[in-house]
């Protein structure tokens, strides 16, 4: 799972869970895959991310070193920034681990890199 | 056709053929998709397929007047009974007055608004008689700026004060005072006007189509002031219900509305029938969308159809037309035509006179044997082709006649007078000039004669060989029911993923929906219920790779980069943040015949889960009805799409009911295009593509798509045919045991 996406989950499916934002992260397992840089997409989805939800969830699994905080203003000349944000998004993946449900502490599995976001029967009754 | 041709004369360089492998061979491609295992029987039909598609969803578009005090939105409120009875027929719209009506305090209330006073203290009775009319000019003023903005409009419906002006609006329009026009009028509580300067509207009969509804026992516009309106209208359908003032909709007055609307929507089917809008394929609304991608102004010499595999076009460059050539899988190649004729003498005379033409324009020139204009193009376009360096090849492509390559070379030689001074170069020569003989589309009667004949340079091949190279036959990871190639690259197309777009796939199955839609380079997300699906643990349907999965097949086309995740979740939950917005949702939800609908959930009560249980669970599913399905799909897509952005996806159905108002709809959601792929005789799944228009707003699921249970009528049809079969065999081989024993005999 890429952080990407852990910045667009929630476990709102939960009965009761309000928002379900941020799922914490805990990883046993992380993996970098290098993939082409594309700029205009980088520029394109950082003002649809949550960057400090971005930020904590990199620095919880320990690959926040060098990224900045909050987003630098003109970033989208900044190409240092693009790049540390596209490694960030896209390259630093979770293959095993678990997310946690923020409200409910209910946990999600990671395995080979896919988040199992299923509840049983008996929580959706 | 003269007259459409006339701009060729005027434009430089702009003529195109697109030749696309027409509408014969393109349903035979859809059609031999393995599905469902039917294939026998659907080619037998796949003829009338194509002929029966009809129109999306067209509505009667009616603008609503409210009555005095009121405004749109308060008038869109209290009619909520009377939208939801005509909403499968009509779509309305709701505008306020522009006048601000003043309480005894002296200050105007935004929401109290009127279309005019009918007293000089700026107040409005509707008993009032011989008043003047304050601010009635502005009210047309503006009436005509909304149908102008967001018009034409096929009818007006008014209450009260408002339907007094809708009165006065159809009396206008019979003198021929307005500069737009309506086709029918509802009017609930009218009356006539009593102001001075409204007299002289009423004196003539009004021919205009009216429904009438008003209260018995209406004590502020009195039965007796409606139905002195009513008696200027020459065939007016009068509907009196025993209420007071207000818009009713219960009972006979519903079914008086539903049946005057449903004879005006008749009307619109028929009138979109004439002009020929039916029969939207494939073809066009994959090139419509790729025309809006790239924002191509493009003409039409001669409107697309059905009964020809070609369509000619008129760019600005020839830049537009690699453009499209870029996008489209469907266009076979796009050709920057010379010259079109009926015969071929006629084009030979046609391009030898070119030649002559040193004029720079085209030159249109009337035939004298045939008395229909011919078009020569000017000598400049096929000059370019001539250099001595250039080394150039002529194609001859004939269109439902096979010819050997004997006979085909045989033309070109009819083309040596064309001073070609290249090498001929039959591998990647720099220009091809391209010939076509076209012969109909009916292979059982082929004339001896070409239709039409064509002849231009080869500007630009479509992207068919991107459905070979994408095609499921090589593709590492498939399941069941995994997308063909053709049809997944044009859903991409319909929903108009282009380069760095975040497109969203939730019943992601095998992936063959993100592998198109990558390859359009947009970054995809999928999610599906099936955990072994997407962990690629379920019964291979071959030999099973080390390293299966969606992530796999994208990374066979290069374009691992663009794969964002896959994440196993039930779709019937939300699971995205709120304010996520995808640029395309497409999809490929299951039918319930070869992947079963479901979500998570279980029938029991007070179901609980032991401990020890909980580490591997697989979770029980219970039916995931489609017609919940599609609600939950439009209601996300509504939610999570971009303004302007598409949602594309099958809907299964059974033929014979298909009627494009029961489709499923929302209101924020716009259908832009629909057609059809026969899976057998009696079923098939229609591609529908929704553009989301408005800014998301808490509907009601949609009762419509409710109508389809597409699984039970599936097997219960396919009872009657296996029986039928059994009963036919039974028939043959009875006969043919009696012939065989009469034969014997004699």
């Amino acid at each position: 799972m890429k952080l990407i996406t852990h910045n667009m989950l929630t476990s709102k499916c939960l009965k009761g869970v309000m928002t379900g934002y941020p799922l914490a992260i805990n990883a046993t397992d992380v993996k970098i895959t290098e993939v082409d840089f594309n700029p205009e997409f980088i520029t394109r989805v950082i003002p649809k991310l949550d960057w400090e939800v971005l930020w904590h969830a990199a620095n919880s699994i320990g690959h926040s070193e060098g990224l900045p905080k909050s987003i630098e203003p003109k970033f989208e000349e900044n190409e240092d920034f693009l790049k540390k944000a596209h490694k960030i998004l896209l390259e630093v993946e979770i293959e095993e681990g678990h997310l946690t449900c923020p409200e409910s502490g209910r946990q999600f599995p990671i395995s080979k890199g896919i988040p199992n976001m299923l509840l049983t029967e008996a929580e959706v009754q | 056709m003269t007259k459409t041709f006339n701009f060729q004369t005027i434009s430089r360089i702009s003529n195109n053929l697109m030749s696309c492998n027409g509408n014969n061979s393109l349903n035979r491609k859809i059609i031999n998709i393995k599905y469902m295992g039917k294939m026998s029987v659907s080619d037998q039909n796949s003829n009338q397929s194509t002929s029966e598609r009809k129109e999306d969803r067209p509505k009667l578009k009616i603008l609503a007047f409210h009555g005095y005090r009121q405004n749109g939105a308060l008038f869109r409120g209290k009619i909520g009974s009377f939208r939801k009875a005509v909403s499968k027929y009509a779509q309305l719209t709701f505008i306020s007055a522009p006048h601000k009506v003043f309480n005894e305090e002296g200050g105007g209330d935004e929401d109290h608004r009127s279309w005019w006073f009918n007293a000089e203290d700026n107040t409005f009775s509707g008993k009032c008689l011989g008043g003047p009319a304050i601010g009635f000019e502005a009210t047309l003023r503006l009436v005509e700026k909304i149908v102008q903005e967001h018009g034409p409009f096929d009818g007006f419906m008014g209450f009260s004060q408002g339907a007094c002006l809708v009165g006065l609006l159809a009396a206008m329009q019979q003198k021929g005072y307005l500069p737009y026009t309506f086709k029918f009028a509802i009017f609930a509580s009218g009356f006539r006007s009593g102001s001075l300067v409204h007299k002289g509207f009423y004196d003539e009969e009004i021919e205009l189509p009216s429904l009438h509804v008003y209260g018995e026992s209406d004590s502020i516009i009195p039965k007796e002031m409606s139905e002195s309106l009513i008696s200027l209208f020459v065939k007016p359908i009068v509907a009196e219900h025993s209420g007071g003032h207000y818009v009713a909709c219960s009972g006979a007055i519903k079914d008086a509305y539903l049946d005057f609307l449903h004879d005006k929507h008749q009307d619109l089917l028929d009138e979109q029938n004439k002009k020929g809008k039916n029969n939207i394929s494939q073809q066009s609304s994959e090139m419509q969308s790729i025309v809006s991608i790239f924002k191509i102004p493009i003409k039409y010499i001669e409107k697309p159809c059905d009964k020809k595999p070609y369509w000619i076009v008129e760019l600005p460059t020839e830049e537009y037309a690699m453009k499209i050539a870029s996008r489209s899988v469907l266009i076979k190649n796009c050709i920057e035509l010379w010259s079109t004729t009926k015969s071929v003498s006629q084009l030979h005379l046609n391009l030898r006179n070119a030649l002559l033409n040193t004029s720079g324009q085209w030159i249109v020139q009337k035939s004298s044997e045939t008395g229909t204009s011919e078009h020569i193009c000017p000598y400049s376009l096929i000059e370019t082709c001539c250099p001595a360096s250039k080394s150039f090849k002529i194609e001859v492509e004939t269109f439902c006649k096979h010819y050997t390559m004997k006979e085909k070379v045989d033309k070109i030689e009819t083309f040596s007078y064309l001073p070609l001074k290249g090498p001929v170069k039959l591998k990647n020569p720099d220009v091809t000039l391209s010939y076509l003989e076209f012969y109909g589309v009916d292979p059982n009667n082929v004339p001896n004669e070409p239709y039409e004949v064509f002849f231009g340079r080869w500007v630009a091949d479509g992207q068919r060989d991107v459905i070979q190279y994408h095609s499921l036959k090589k593709r590492q990871f498939i399941g069941n029911t995994s997308m063909d190639a053709q049809l997944a690259l044009i859903m991409a197309n319909q929903a108009r993923v282009t380069s760095g777009d975040l497109v969203l796939d939730p019943f992601v199955g095998s992936g063959s929906l993100l592998v198109a839609a990558a390859h359009f380079g947009g970054y995809v997300w999928g999610s599906d219920i099936d955990f072994m699906m997407l962990h690629a643990r379920t019964r291979p349907t071959r030999a099973r790779a080390k390293d299966e999965s969606i992530r796999g097949n994208m990374r066979q086309y290069g374009t691992e980069c663009r794969y964002l995740d896959a994440v196993v979740s039930d779709f019937s939950l939300p699971m995205w943040r709120q304010g996520v917005q995808f640029d395309a949702i497409i999809t490929d939800p299951p039918y319930g015949v070869r992947e079963p609908t479901e979500k998570i959930g279980i029938e029991k009560d007070n179901y609980t889960l032991s401990v020890q249980h909980l580490v591997n669970h697989i979770p029980s599913k219970v039916e995931y009805g489609l017609p919940q399905l599609y609600g939950d799909l439009l209601e996300f897509a509504a939610k999570h799409l971009r303004k302007g952005k598409r949602l594309v996806c099958w809907y299964p159905m059974v033929r014979d009911e298909y009627d494009p108002l029961d489709l499923p709809s929302h209101p924020c959601l716009e259908l832009v295009a629909n057609s059809e792929q026969p899976l057998s005789r009696l079923t098939c799944r229609r591609l529908l593509t929704y553009e989301k228009r408005h800014d998301y707003i808490d509907a009601q699921p949609d009762a419509n798509a409710g109508t389809h249970n597409f699984r039970e009528k599936y097997f219960a049809l396919g009872e009657i045919t296996r029986r039928e079969k059994k009963e036919r065999r039974a028939e043959e081989m009875a006969r043919a045991a009696f012939y065989k024993s009469k034969n014997g005999v004699t």
